[in-house]
């Protein structure tokens, strides 16, 4: 019996220092780097384009300087038939410094980037303020890859509304 | 000797257990004197105790309370042995779950299986909006995600729709990009 309780004993040991030794390496498993977040520097350039979209008569036009943006042919922006380029310009961002932009319209577009993803991408964060005190956009967050284009439209200008298009780039 | 009958054997039987007093026991006493039936009656009752006794009786220097706790003793001890083997049993099932936690945990993290922003699909739950067909304003609120852009929330005033726009042919490389159309009250419109 006593045998059989000494065995049992060091087979409960046994099992213990493989689990002790199991849980010990754990931590530092997890403590290794999930992704190496060095290949996205927490850098980029948001690159601007201030549409203007009016709707005219006949086909309309878009204005060559915009480049190749099918876009504007869909909707909602096929709302309007004519676009015209009215500014295009690189804003240099870094993590958690906004960067201002005076748009034709006198508010004041503020971006930041809040931070560049595991997977590359980039969260960013746009206002959109006027000069007289009012908020026409108070906070849009989102996370966008490199050379994905996003928009925000809608704001009232000389008979339609301007578009402003942001692309992030490294 | 006349036969006793059923009365007299019952008494008899009643003074040898020693239930009688009184009349009884004097009417019984007569009978006994008068009957040698009746004192052979209650001499085989006396020769039945007897046997009886020395038949359930202890020998002699028998110890009730030794052999007694000789079998509670030995009951104890075992019972304890068993709780201790339970308790070892325990020790070495909670050990062996422990041990295969720990293996699965690493094994996991090792291999990378973890889920992380990268392994989630890139297609996402969308909200498809209805193109809007005039210059009226767009819709309420609606948050929208696409390939490589992801409106993670919007803050506004004013009405404000969420759509996405298909790009086959254009710049995108996904195909799609994210339009935030806001609702512009202010003067200066068409």
């Amino acid at each position: 019996m006593a045998f059989v309780l000494h065995r049992r004993r060091f087979g409960a040991l046994l099992v213990l220092s493989a689990g002790a030794l199991l849980v010990g390496a754990v931590p530092d498993a997890l403590a290794q780097p999930p992704v190496d977040t060095q290949t996205a520097p927490a850098k980029a350039t948001a690159e601007l384009m201030v549409l203007h979209a009016t709707q005219t008569p006949g086909p309309g036009s878009i204005d060559p300087q915009i480049g190749n943006l099918p876009q504007l042919k869909k909707p909602p922006f096929s709302a309007y038939n004519t676009y015209k380029l009215l500014d295009k310009k690189g804003l240099p961002l870094e993590k958690g410094k906004p960067v201002t932009y005076t748009m034709v319209n006198h508010r004041v577009l503020q971006v930041t980037l809040q931070d560049v993803t595991t997977d590359g991408r980039y969260k960013v964060a746009a206002a959109i303020n006027d000069p007289s005190g009012g908020t026409f956009l108070k906070l849009l967050e989102v996370t966008a890859a490199a050379n994905e284009p996003f928009f925000v439209a809608g704001q009232s200008y000389e008979g339609g509304i301007l578009v402003i298009g942001f692309t992030m780039k490294p | 000797m006349s036969a006793l009958n059923e009365e007299q054997v019952l008494d008899v039987m009643a003074y040898a257990d020693g239930e009688l007093a009184g009349d009884d026991e004097e009417r019984v006493k007569a009978l006994l004197d008068g009957s040698a039936e009746a004192r052979e009656l209650l001499a085989s009752f006396g020769a039945i105790g007897d046997g009886v006794r020395s038949a359930v009786a202890p020998p002699e220097g028998f110890d009730v309370v030794a052999t007694v706790m000789a079998r509670v003793v030995p009951n104890e001890l075992d019972r304890a042995r068993l709780k201790r083997v339970g308790r070892t049993r325990m020790v070495v099932v909670g050990a062996s779950l422990l041990a295969v936690a720990a293996a699965v945990a690493l094994y996991i993290n090792q291999n990378g299986d973890a889920p992380t922003a990268k392994d989630e699909p890139q297609v996402k739950p969308q909200v498809v909006q209805v193109p809007v067909p005039s210059e009226t304003a767009p819709g309420p609120l609606a948050l929208s995600t696409a390939h490589g852009v992801e409106v993670d929330s919007v803050d506004t005033a004013t009405q404000v729709s969420v759509f996405y726009v298909p790009s086959s042919e254009g710049t995108s490389e996904n195909g799609q990009s994210v339009v935030v159309w806001i609702d512009d009250p202010s003067p200066g419109g068409k």
